[in-house]
């Protein structure tokens, strides 16, 4: 219980063949907690059901031991206190983006370091110990990326695009150890806000949320066939070559695309 | 390949026309005057009516990060939804990190906050929800919509979490009552609207039937000692550094050069790359020929950019390519042909031999940069 870094993993289900596996994203947290330097003492963290299958797929990633913690309450209850209470002693929490199942809305990160107390960064591609912090390297959009000097204890979202392999070794499948517990029930959290939602099958066509405007017909028919009043842009036909380049060059500048 | 010149007059079926001012459509043979596209420059903007002149009793809000100085397409959706949804009674406040420099009437806006000096490489979230949080108690809105992408969607993630707020992220449809959300890969949920909705792109129509108030004020969050110190320890900002255009994928490169049939000296056009900063691409017919590696390729079959800005020297456009580029902001075509396909998609076209421009953009761009740097 007191091993210095805890990933919390989810169970994915296949959406073709419906069949539970790992998710690639938590896949890849283990990864990277696998490969922080000092002991291996990582532990993986799953608070619902999950089968032999997935929790050993998970163990073939390297790592020693997985928990998987019961909640005896209905699944509609929010899982935070249990986690809170489960990783308290830990200092590194890693979690991955976002979740393939329930929702995957990527808040339980932001919610599990709000009910601890700690600072949470997301989008993390790499991390560094630092003496007892760690130093994360942040993947930020257009290929940005941006360091950040972290102290323990914290919480840390890894992206999906963190640039490393993934194993599958059959022995340490084997050797690997699930621990099952099952949670008192009074450690359920509130009623999740979600549970007021209706579950319909998937739509593949979504329904724009659009102004409805009574129009002629002419005007629909303008509207259907896209008349472009602003297709084509600007045309610039006359001119030497250093006149058109000064003009795409103003054009770059006036829209910030470069910086000089 | 360079083609010739053949010997058959090459007519362009659109000829460029102009509307005398009887409204009869006038095409002078040989002249280049005029709007090339059919009926469409005819139909000018009907001036729109406002959507609401008050007096309001509820608001709506909005929050997005501006890019340079201006919404892009998903943030502008975000804020349609919200005007789409708002009643007589309701006002539209959007509040923008980073400065504005848009017409808040056309988009729907009522109120238009702004903070400009929000800088968007510190990183600061608690310095951003606690201004959402200001913001919250000052209007108290029925709701708070954000685009669910990148830096939206964690500060409105952050922000539903630090106020206890209902949350609904990756919301994919929206309605009057009620909002969708993909539950899992075979179902999805319904359910009434949340405090936060985190919206996907596609949600709603920018094409607004009306115009807002369009009220903008600029406005810098006060910092109080206390709140900063307390949050100042737990981490700490090392730096950013922006991607290097050269060894990005072309998927995040923020602005590229595309080489296509009209480009024969590659070493000019990656000399180019360089010196404006931006990543390289080619079209079919170039990577075809071998002057580029197939992994350079954007189009349907190859990859597809979604870069702020694009640069496409002698590519005429064929469908396939244009469905690699759907996705950018602002296209710049270099074309011998001023009919080329990509003519339609450009915002600037420029009708020169990419060579020559190339040449010229770089030499200019030589003297920019020595210039600035003298």
């Amino acid at each position: 219980m007191n091993s210095p870094m805890a990933v919390l993993v989810s169970v994915r289900t296949d959406p073709v063949s419906a069949r539970a596996t790992r998710n690639r994203n938590d896949a890849l947290a283990v990864s990277l907690a696998l490969r922080l330097p000092g002991p291996a003492d990582v532990r993986l963290v799953h608070v619902g059901t999950m089968s032999d299958t997935v929790a050993r797929d998970y163990l073939a990633l390297g790592a020693p031991t997985i928990d998987v913690l019961d909640p005896a309450a209905a699944p509609a209850r929010s899982i935070v206190p249990a986690l809170r209470d489960a990783l308290a002693a830990t200092p590194l929490v890693l979690t991955g983006m976002r979740a393939d199942d329930g929702h995957g809305s990527g808040v339980l990160p932001f919610e599990l370091a709000a009910a601890m107390g700690r600072p949470v960064v997301g989008d993390v591609i790499a991390v560094e110990p630092d003496g007892a912090g760690w130093i994360v390297t942040q993947a930020l959009a257009k290929g940005a990326r941006r360091r950040l000097r972290v102290a323990a204890p914290a919480v840390l979202a890894i992206s999906a695009a963190t640039p490393l392999p993934l194993r599958y070794a059959h022995a340490d499948r084997m050797a690997g150890r699930i621990s099952r517990r099952r949670l008192p029930a009074e450690a359920a959290g509130a009623e999740a806000p979600g549970s007021a939602e209706q579950r319909v099958a998937t739509a593949r066509r979504l329904k724009l949320l659009e102004a409805r405007v009574i129009q002629s017909g002419h005007a629909r028919m303008q509207a259907a066939v896209g008349s472009a009043a602003s297709g084509g842009g600007m045309v610039i036909s006359t001119g030497s070559p250093d006149d058109k380049a000064r003009a795409v060059l103003h054009y770059l500048r006036r829209h910030a695309l470069v910086n000089f | 390949m360079n083609r010739e010149r053949s010997p058959v007059r090459r007519v362009d079926p659109r000829r460029p026309a102009i509307i005398t001012p009887a409204g009869l459509r006038r095409i002078v043979l040989g002249s280049t005057e005029g709007d090339r596209l059919g009926a469409a420059s005819a139909v000018h903007a009907v001036a729109r009516p406002v959507r609401s002149a008050g007096p309001f009793t509820r608001c709506i809000a909005v929050a997005v990060h501006a890019d340079r100085g201006t919404l892009d397409d998903h943030a502008r959706e975000a804020v349609a939804a919200a005007a789409l949804l708002a009643g007589p009674d309701c006002a539209v406040r959007v509040a923008v990190l980073g400065a504005c420099h848009d017409d808040a009437a056309a988009l729907g806006i009522d109120h238009l906050l702004a903070w400009p000096d929000f800088d968007r490489q510190a990183y600061q979230p608690e310095r951003c929800v606690r201004w959402l949080q200001q913001l919250h108690d000052r209007w108290h809105p029925t709701a708070w919509l954000l685009p669910d992408r990148a830096a939206d969607g964690e500060l409105g993630r952050r922000f539903a979490v630090a106020g206890a707020l209902g949350l609904a992220c990756g919301v994919v449809e929206l309605d009057a009552r009620q909002l969708r959300v993909r539950a899992s890969a075979r179902e999805d949920a319904l359910r009434p609207h949340a405090a936060v909705m985190l919206l996907a792109r596609a949600v709603a129509s920018t094409r607004l039937p009306f115009v807002g108030l369009g009220g903008q004020q600029t406005e810098s969050p006060t910092d109080d000692a206390a709140g900063s110190s307390s949050l100042a320890s737990p981490i700490e900002d090392l730096g950013l550094e922006p991607g290097d255009p050269q060894t990005l994928a072309l998927e995040e490169a923020d602005f590229i050069v595309a080489a296509g049939n009209g480009v024969t000296d590659v070493a000019l056009f990656n000399a180019l790359a360089s010196a404006v900063g931006a990543a390289t691409g080619a079209s079919r017919v170039a990577v075809d020929d071998g002057r580029f590696p197939r992994a350079k390729q954007i189009g349907a079959t190859g990859r597809t950019v979604s870069a702020s800005g694009y640069l496409a020297l002698g590519i005429s456009g064929a469908v396939q390519h244009l469905q690699g580029i759907k996705d950018c902001r602002h296209v710049i075509a270099v074309n011998l042909d001023a009919a080329a396909p990509i003519a339609r998609r450009a915002d600037l076209t420029v009708v020169e031999d990419s060579t020559r421009l190339m040449r010229a953009l770089l030499d200019l761009v030589q003297r920019e940069k020595q210039g600035a740097a003298a």
